[in-house]
């Protein structure tokens, strides 16, 4: 390793390069709060750590330029600012940011005449990040383009990433910058977005994060695309080694926004492993088969449960610290028998008069959203209708009545494991065309997340919105509900006739019903 | 953004004050290698450069630059009353100069009056014997800040 000294640093401040005005970078600081726990019995101090924060200091020089030192930083704005400091003006160089507020603009003008400033920010909400650069420092971009990637890991991290762009310079009408990530370098894994992309279109900083349980292949680079003749940006982009504390990816809903969310990232305090609460899921062979009341099942249409398929709710586990718990369900069996299901099914009323087994009517306009987990590669014989592929049922979503909206994930001899979504009308008497998303890739050992909007409408305004891995892939406008329908149906879990492995098993966890997008998963701010 | 180091624009700025003033015989960039002739001579040459820690950026350096004018006056001249006197009125012009124009028509960031680095604007007198002559002799030593020379570069 080659020891490096500060020269040639940056600094940008809320879109603005202040590089050469910054002096003296005073405090890059990340801070961890030890809270100590220590009891009677304990013979030293038990500590555990809290939350994090961060600050930066740095000193600057007196410029009344448009666009330097002192009309942007003695803006002082009440509003939170995005600090970069890079190290190097290269792609991959190391770069420490914060979304922080600035706290002063102090100035000293001393004996000698010298005149100087003193700036600290602290954190808002996240704490000092460092990362890699993403564009060669700040990088003026003419068209369209791809840079080059860095490769910041060996493995891939599950832990979601944050970015920070700055946008020092713009003339155009959009620009969209877009976090790809790639297994090997789209050598044979395409590059796609790391999750939604922002546009922006005027000078300005802003730091965005994934959820905190994000997978993040490890090569990433910054795609820019949109309509401009020329693009200042400086991009900083960190890759979290560990799960954030605190934060529940849709707890920026309301309570009333939530109708449903299964699988919290907390394991319940004495539950046992297996357990899962009636208030979630409704569970037994065939606990409701014709649907007759309004609560779910855990439904096996084929064989007895606990011998042919379980449930278990599991304490997860990830590197760095505690995983998300997840729901597993798994067939016993072998390729070629009996078509066997291990589906964990919740109801909901819709338009129906009380009473109501959850409480209130489910609004026609809904969000299903979950995560899925499939270890190796499944293969299955076609129960979908569609005639062709392996594969088997991971998530449905419909209707009483008419509508079948489900997504799947198989192989068969022509494919690796991919996942799709179709618009089922297996049930329907109206006659409207199916819709079919592409064949996307799912790759096994790794959380897929899936999120799905479903519009209630027996006329032309119904939709079903399809986003994998937060990026949308479907959009269908037109008739999606019959008349009298009364109630959803959501499950998860498999359903399908075996082909390979023995004794599959899927994971699913953070399974939301909600009111509103948890999209997009990328939160601006 | 960096603009490099012009030399010439600062023995300019340096040397066009001095003869400007009036009060200067002979005004030259080098240090004179025979005795000067008579009446007032000021000698300007470049003494001590390094880059400035307080005016540099974290990525572009700047600079302080030292220049020294030696102000020679030859002290067997009469009226020998009028010698420091009229040394110091040279001088005293000088300080004047660079106080009331310390950009140097925006030739430099400042002239560092008060010693922001460390060496203010200041005259030191002594006596130099070149050749056959003793001088009264006035070193002003002029310190220059210019900023934004030179980018910094990996």
């Amino acid at each position: 390793m080659v020891k490096e000294s500060g020269l040639d640093a940056r600094c940008a401040v809320d879109g603005y390069d202040l590089s050469g005005d910054v002096n003296a970078m005073q405090e890059i600081s990340g801070s961890k709060s030890a809270l100590d726990m220590s009891a009677l019995t304990s013979k030293a101090i038990e500590r555990v750590v809290g939350e994090g924060g961060g600050s930066i200091g740095f000193t600057s020089l007196f410029n009344p330029a448009t666009s330097r030192a002192h009309p942007v930083l003695s803006a002082l704005p009440r509003s939170s600012r995005v600090i970069t400091y890079a190290h190097r003006p290269t792609i991959g160089a190391p770069g420490a940011s914060l979304d922080a507020y600035q706290l002063n603009y102090d100035g000293t003008r001393g004996t000698d005449a010298g005149f100087l400033f003193s700036v600290s920010a602290e954190s808002t909400q996240a704490p000092l990040e460092w990362g890699s650069l993403l564009t060669a420092g700040f990088y003026t971009s003419t068209t369209g383009e791809s840079l080059a990637s860095i490769h910041d890991t060996t493995a891939a991290t599950v832990y979601g990433a944050a970015a920070y762009v700055h946008l020092t310079g713009f003339t155009g009408s959009s620009l969209t910058i877009s976090i790809e990530h790639s297994d090997d370098n789209g050598a044979t894994d395409t590059w796609r977005p790391l999750a939604g992309t922002i546009t922006v279109s005027a000078v300005g900083g802003q730091r965005l994060e994934t959820g905190p349980d994000v997978y993040v292949k490890p090569y990433v680079r910054a795609t820019l695309s949109g309509t401009y003749t020329s693009a200042t940006l400086l991009v900083n982009f960190h890759r979290r080694p560990e799960r954030p504390t605190g934060i529940e990816e849709i707890s920026y809903l309301t309570a009333d926004q939530v109708l449903f969310y299964s699988v919290p990232h907390v394991y319940p305090a004495g539950a046992a492993t297996g357990s899962i609460s009636p208030d979630e899921w409704q569970l037994g062979q065939n606990d409701d088969p014709d649907f007759s009341g309004l609560n779910g099942g855990f439904f096996f249409p084929n064989g007895t449960p606990g011998v042919d398929a379980t449930y278990s709710f599991v304490r997860g586990a990830g590197p760095g610290g505690p995983g998300l718990n997840y729901i597993e369900t798994k067939i016993f069996g072998v390729g070629g028998a009996t078509s066997h299901a291990s589906q964990l099914w919740r109801r909901q009323a819709w338009n129906a008069p009380p009473p109501q087994v959850y409480g209130s009517d489910l609004p026609t306009d809904i969000w299903l959203s979950s995560e899925i987990y499939v270890p190796v590669e499944l293969a299955y014989t076609n129960t979908d209708g569609s005639g062709n592929f392996g594969f088997t049922n991971l998530t449905q979503f419909f209707g009483n009545i008419g509508v079948d909206m489900h997504m799947g994930i198989g192989k068969n001899s022509a494919h690796d494991t991919y996942q799709r979504y179709e618009f089922d009308y297996a049930n329907s008497s109206f006659d409207l065309t199916q819709v079919v998303s592409p064949n996307l890739p799912a790759p096994t050992g790794r959380w897929l997340r899936n999120e799905q909007r479903y519009k209630q409408s027996t006329g032309s305004d119904g939709r079903w919105e399809v986003w994998a891995d937060g990026i949308k892939i479907l959009d269908f406008t037109g008739q999606t509900a019959r008349a009298g329908t009364t109630e959803l149906r959501m499950s998860i879990g498999m359903y399908g006739e075996l082909i390979t492995p023995t004794n599959p098993a899927v994971r699913y966890r953070k399974v939301g019903l909600t009111t509103t997008a948890t999209q997009p998963y990328w939160n601006w701010h | 953004m960096a603009a490099g180091l012009n030399p010439e624009d600062l023995f300019d700025a340096i040397v066009s004050h001095q003869a400007a003033s009036g009060f200067f015989e002979v005004v030259t960039r080098h240090e004179p290698k025979a005795p000067p002739g008579q009446g007032i001579t000021a000698a300007s040459w470049f003494q001590t450069m390094r880059p400035s820690q307080r005016v540099s950026g974290i990525n572009i350096t700047s600079l302080y630059v030292e220049l020294v004018t030696r102000i020679y006056t030859n002290m067997l001249a009469e009226d020998q009353d009028e010698i420091d006197p009229s040394v110091l009125r040279a001088v005293g012009h000088l300080f004047r100069l660079y106080s009331e124009d310390f950009e140097l028509a925006g030739r430099v960031m400042y002239v560092d009056l008060f010693g922001s680095h460390g060496q203010p604007l200041e005259a030191k007198a002594g006596y130099l014997k070149q050749g056959p002559v003793l001088y009264r002799v006035v070193d002003v030593v002029t310190p220059l800040i210019v900023a934004d020379v030179w980018d910094q570069v990996a």
